[in-house]
Formats: C-alpha cells, structure tokens, sequence
C-alpha cells in the first residue's frame, strides 16, 4: 500500500476527531454567552470572541477530514455525496449523518456572515440549527469512528456530548427561569 | 486565555489523534481499512507433496483414409 493512502487515512481521522472537538468547543462558548458558564474562566466579551475565534479552527479541521475522505479509495466518497446525503454504498447512516452535519454548519456560517441582513429571530433560528448539527456530526463519529475501542478517544467523544447536553440542559434551564421571572413581573 | 486553551485543545487532539492513528493504521475494528493491507492473504494449510506437469499436445491436421465410410442409417 503507498504511503499517501495511509497519510489520507491518518489524516481523516485525525481531522474528524478534532473537528469534533473544536465543534464542541464552538457550541459550548455559544451557549455559554447566554448562561454566563465560562464566567469563571473569562468575562462574556472573551467568551463570544472565542466562540468566533473557533470557527478558524473547525472549518479547515472539517473542510480537511472531507478532502481526505475524498481522496480516500476505499471510502469511495464523490463530490456527489457532499450534496446528496445517504448515497454511499459504505456505512450509508453514518456518511448520510456527517454530510447533513456539514451541510447544517454551512448554512449556520451563511447566517452568521449575512446576520446584518436577517432578523434576530431569523438568525436565531438559523443558528439553533447549529445543536442538530452537533448531533448528527456525533452521531456520525459514534457510527463510523474507527478509533472508539481505545478508551481515551472514546472518552474524548462521550465527554464532548456530556458537556453540550449539560450546558444546553442548564441554558434552558436558565431560559425558563428568566421566562417564570418575565411572567411574574407581568402579572404583579 | 480562553482562546489558547481552546486552541491547545483542538491542536493537542488533532496532533494527539494523528500520533495514534498513524501508530494503530489498521486496527481491527476499522470498517474502512483497506481489505488487501488488514487481512493478509492466508497460507495454505497443507502444501501440495508433489507438482505435476502435464502437457497436452494437440495435433494441427486429421489423418486422411482410404477405407470407404460406413453410414449406418436407422431400420424402419
């Protein structure tokens, strides 16, 4: 076997791993400007400038695991599949699942670019498309990820999915209490 | 701060997970391995004792005969 068929290899699951990564990271910061979670760690302005800052990092991490899944013979992968989800003869759930995933954050990264020309509800709704994203990129780990059998990279995919179930878990939280407020307000 | 610890973290698993993968490249529960380097071709149990050659040779013309043919036809 050549050494560029390994080099791809290595290279689309390192760059799935760390896109997730970076992914969670990104999610996290987001909801986190809401519920003041990273509080202890940095004021809110720093929070929403790393929640940007992180869009340099998964962007090329994610844009890099496709090439190399492009290039990959034996995931046989077209540019086809990219638009089309669920086409893949291989693992047809699990492809399916990270195109909807790169499709989803295509269209969060849109909004936010074009966010002067969008309502704030508009661009809200756009950018909750971001948690469905995160789910099926997960999923999409879960369900082809080639490296859950070692233990630090499984705990590495289930920790990214602890900390954004508990954070959304607490914004929600967060969020009806402000609404029990606004409705106690209201009425008094 | 945050940002160099958000970074760290993406970079230290990118490098981590490139590390590892390049260590374990086929590992046995990886579905997109490819089939000719995972599984290498399985000897033979048992050898054959002995290789025979056998050549055929096929002769190029039909002998002609002078005898005269026989056609046996079907009795009604």
């Amino acid at each position: 076997m050549t050494l560029d068929t390994e080099v791809i290899w290595v290279l689309a699951r390192s760059t799935g791993t760390a896109a997730l990564v970076a992914l969670t990271l990104s999610i996290l910061t987001g909801i986190a400007l809401r519920t003041g979670t990273f509080a202890w760690l940095s004021h809110n302005r720093g929070v929403r400038v790393v929640h940007g800052f992180l869009t340099v990092l998964w962007i090329p991490l994610s844009l890099g695991h496709v090439i190399a899944l492009l290039f990959d013979r034996y995931a046989q992968i077209g540019l086809v599949d990219l638009v089309i989800p669920f086409g893949v003869s291989y693992g047809r759930a699990a492809s399916g699942l990270g195109t909807i995933s790169a499709q989803l954050m295509v269209v969060v990264l849109l909004s936010t670019w074009l966010r002067a020309r969008l309502t704030t509800g508009q661009w809200r709704a756009f950018h909750r498309l971001s948690y469905v994203a995160f789910a099926a990129a997960f999923a999409h780990g879960i369900m082809s990820g080639t490296d859950l059998a070692n233990p630090a990279v499984a705990a590495l995919a289930w920790a990214a999915a602890l900390g954004v179930t508990l954070v959304a878990v607490r914004r929600l939280v967060v969020a009806r209490g402000v609404a029990v407020s606004a409705a106690r307000a209201t009425r008094s | 701060m945050l940002r160099t610890l958000a970074t760290a973290i993406t970079l230290g698993s990118f490098g981590g997970m490139t590390v590892f993968a390049n260590e374990n490249l086929y590992t046995s529960n990886a579905p997109l391995q490819p089939a000719a380097v995972a599984t290498p071709t399985p000897a033979p149990t048992t050898a054959p004792a002995t290789v025979t050659t056998t050549r055929t040779t096929v002769r190029g013309s039909v002998t002609s005969t002078n005898t005269t043919a026989l056609t046996r036809t079907k009795q009604s």
